[in-house]
């Protein structure tokens, strides 16, 4: 049996998100705001709501994903955040911020910028394809079996 | 019907991630750490400043040197109102992070931690790119009149390096992650940005 190679995407994409988003969670919120705050693009009620929030919706986007549930809200909304990730990590790389690590996985890896981005990028691509390619990534998955 | 069963899975899914979330957030917050009090510490500051602040710091750390700056500076400008505590926090990032807190630490029974704070503060540009910065964290030394034969005793000795370590596995077990980490009053800022925003908070509604 061949292997569907965008159910194993949608899969890995997903945890990785999970795992991101639930290292943030489960810690101190400071030390997500001392990273967003490194980045320094938003006013200081900004950065707060995005502490809070961001490693929510990293969180709960990378569960729907991985499990293949309501993958029309799920794949969008992981592109999204990639597309951020692209644009705040690309601003800190041009305007030379001293930031030693992205501060991405909380303390569980990390990556110096530009290698960062490069995997932003790449995980944006294959977001993309799974994007257009959602009947064969929905295969394995609760929308595949919800919707039988 | 199947409409209706994807919104119940949905539902009970972001219910679990929502209840795993908060769940591991009470079992975390159940082994952590305490504060402890100021032994093997480095204190200054008014015994009962309004503002009690714990600083977990690393010597390497560009953003602790600049956040030590601006405490010295609002300690200055408003003298009673903080009273602050050091403690070390080496990174693995930083190379020279332990053998800093080293020289530092080793001050600490020549009465002379807090000149030699801000001096190995003020001039880490000059020896973080060093491969052996020891010359620099002695001449500094000498320029304090610090007695470096005591130092070297002292950084040969295990007591230094229990201590540092003592310090760092406290931080830890506060789930501390990056330098400079705060606790005013016991609540946890991580960073300079954050530390500033609640002593201008605090400044504001209270004054000196």
């Amino acid at each position: 049996m061949a292997i569907n190679i965008f159910i194993v995407f949608r899969i890995l994409i997903g945890v990785l998100f999970v795992v991101s988003g639930f290292e943030k969670l489960i810690g101190p919120y400071q030390n997500f705001l001392y990273i967003v705050q490194s980045y320094d693009m938003l006013p200081a009620w900004g950065e707060e709501i995005a502490a809070r929030t961001m490693p929510w919706i990293e969180f709960v986007s990378g569960v729907f994903m991985a499990l293949g549930l309501r993958l029309t809200v799920a794949l969008p909304a992981v592109m999204a955040l990639l597309m951020a990730f692209i644009v705040v990590v690309g601003q800190a790389l041009i305007r030379k911020l001293p930031i030693d690590e992205c501060g991405c996985f909380g303390t569980l890896i990390s990556f110096p910028l530009n290698v960062v981005i490069v995997l932003d990028s790449l995980l944006l691509v294959l977001t993309g394809i799974l994007a257009g390619k959602r009947d064969d990534a929905q295969k394995f998955s609760l929308d595949g079996y919800l919707n039988e | 019907m199947a409409k209706k069963s994807k919104k119940l899975v949905s539902l009970i899914v972001l219910t679990v991630c929502i209840v795993a979330v908060l769940g591991m957030k009470v079992v975390v917050g159940m082994t952590k750490g305490k504060l402890s009090a100021d032994a093997f510490t480095k204190v200054k500051g008014n015994k009962n400043a309004p503002l009690n602040i714990t600083e977990f710091i690393d010597f390497q750390c560009p953003a602790c040197a600049h956040g030590a700056m601006y405490l010295k500076e609002v300690m200055e400008k408003h003298p009673g109102l903080i009273r602050l505590t050091v403690k070390h926090f080496p990174l693995a990032m930083h190379q020279h992070g332990m053998l800093s807190a080293g020289y530092a630490e080793c001050t600490v029974e020549q009465g002379k931690f807090w000149p030699y704070h801000d001096l190995i503060l003020s001039r880490q540009n000059n020896w973080k790119q060093l491969e052996d910065p020891r010359p620099a964290f002695e001449q500094m030394g000498k320029e304090l009149g610090l007695d470096l034969q005591a130092i070297q005793n002292c950084l040969e000795g295990m007591a230094v390096v229990k201590t540092i370590e003592q310090s760092k596995t406290e931080g830890q077990a506060l789930n501390i992650r990056s330098t400079p980490t705060y606790f005013v009053n016991g609540k946890m800022f991580v960073g300079q940005k954050s530390l500033e925003q609640e002593i201008t908070k605090y400044l504001e509604e209270h004054g000196d």
